[in-house]
């Protein structure tokens, strides 16, 4: 009796084992969040500040890269003396409509997100995703400003940010429910507002157009 | 009756080691010892090495609410450190941390302000971006901390507007004091 009991008790110790050994080996990499901080710009200032404005869908994602950024640890950032890398990962866009820059018919956003080694990260706000349609606001690099410079469509209905919402007219807002959006790109699971404002591509262009032109 | 009870210890030893420690405020990493201070190399001038140092005390004032201790103390030191303070160029944003990652821990944290592309001050002044105010959102990433919501889903805080862990920054504008979120996101982040 003394020695199944004993037994019984080698083999959970066992088994623990084993299942944290396999837990260690194959544990999915932690996530990690976006730790930039960008300017808090509005539609009309994006637009300025953009080279490209482009209204396209998502054909391919390519692996990720590492982006560089050469650093000075003088107030003189030319003073270059050191070089550190975070994760990007180019998006290829084709474009149905090209709103400010060269007419092209592709251009690559990099998206500030990624898999490295040791960790996964997460695009802010929306993640690319095969298929997405989206309006992109990038600089002549192919970077945007965060969450910001991105603007996914559904429907014909552009998903609208805070900031954007003060400068389209209220009648011409309208509202989808947050599912719609998590069916159609499985955007983020995280998103916890029930309903998104939207406001139709021709409306949201037009706007657009104002400040550049 | 006794094998089952054996059992059960197991089981919830195992549930232990398996449960995860990441809060919604959370990067996804903290530092592994929370008691040992985090210095920072900072080569500046002193105008900009009190503002940055200023950032970090903010959060140094927030303790363990049960011990009372300073919990990851951070320093700016002239001597030579791992961590280190940056300035940069081309890029879009104004400020970045950069962290490297060791198992399941924070091990460096570099932090870069970009003055090649964005203009700093000391206190809020037209088109410039306030040191002090971009230097304690900085190092929030440095001990861990997400930002409190990002762009396009709904704000998790009702303080959210005056968080020092809110996405983006404003020019002419100053925004140094922790809120009681951004406080408890710490607390949170290194409660066990
Ligand atoms: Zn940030
Ligand atoms: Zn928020």
């Amino acid at each position: 009796m003394m020695k199944k009991k004993k037994i019984v008790t080698l083999v959970a110790i066992a088994l623990s084992a084993i299942v944290i050994w396999a837990y260690n080996e194959y544990k999915p990499l932690p996530v990690v969040y976006c730790t930039s901080t960008y300017p808090d710009y509005s539609v009309k200032e994006l637009a300025i500040e953009s080279e490209n404005i482009v209204y396209g869908k998502v054909v391919s994602i390519a692996p990720t890269q590492m982006h560089e950024v050469r650093v000075s640890t003088t107030l003189d950032p030319t003073k270059v003396e050191d070089v550190l890398y975070y994760p990007v990962t180019p998006v290829t866009i084709s474009i149905k409509d090209s709103i400010k820059g060269d007419e092209l018919s592709k251009i690559i956003y990099f998206e500030e997100s990624g898999v490295t080694d040791t960790y996964i990260q997460k695009a802010q706000g929306y993640q690319m995703s095969q298929g997405m349609e989206v309006v992109l606001f990038l600089n002549e690099e192919g970077y945007g400003w965060g969450s910001q410079s991105v603007y996914p469509v559904i429907d014909d209905q552009v998903v609208l940010q805070d900031k954007a919402i003060n400068e389209i007219p209220s009648n011409k807002i309208n509202s989808i429910s947050a599912d719609v959006i998590e069916e159609k790109y499985s955007i983020s699971s995280s998103y916890e507002a029930e309903n998104v404002s939207t406001t139709s591509l021709d409306e949201f262009l037009k706007l657009v157009n104002s400040y550049i032109n | 009756m006794r094998v089952r009870k054996r059992f059960f210890i197991l089981a919830v030893m195992v549930a232990i080691v398996f449960t995860s420690t990441a809060s919604a405020k959370s990067l996804g990493y903290r530092w592994s010892n929370k008691y040992s201070t985090i210095y920072f190399y900072c080569g500046f001038n002193s105008v900009w090495t009190n503002a940055i140092q200023a950032g970090m005390n903010s959060w140094n004032s927030v303790k363990e609410i049960s011990t009372s201790k300073t919990i990851v103390p951070m320093y700016v030191t002239t001597s030579s450190s791992k961590n280190k303070i940056y300035t940069t160029s081309n890029q879009t944003w104004i400020a970045k941390m950069i962290p490297t990652y060791s198992g399941s821990n924070l091990s460096k944290a570099d932090v870069a302000f970009n003055n090649g592309d964005y203009t700093f001050s000391v206190g809020a002044a037209a088109n410039k971006y306030d040191i002090q105010s971009i230097a304690v959102h900085e190092f929030g990433h440095a001990i861990g901390l997400a930002h409190c919501h990002e762009i396009g889903k709904k704000c998790s805080s009702s303080s959210c507007s005056q968080n020092i862990m809110q996405p983006t920054s404003k020019v002419n504008n100053i925004r140094r004091g922790l809120t009681s979120y951004d406080k408890e996101s710490k607390q949170v982040e290194y409660y066990n």
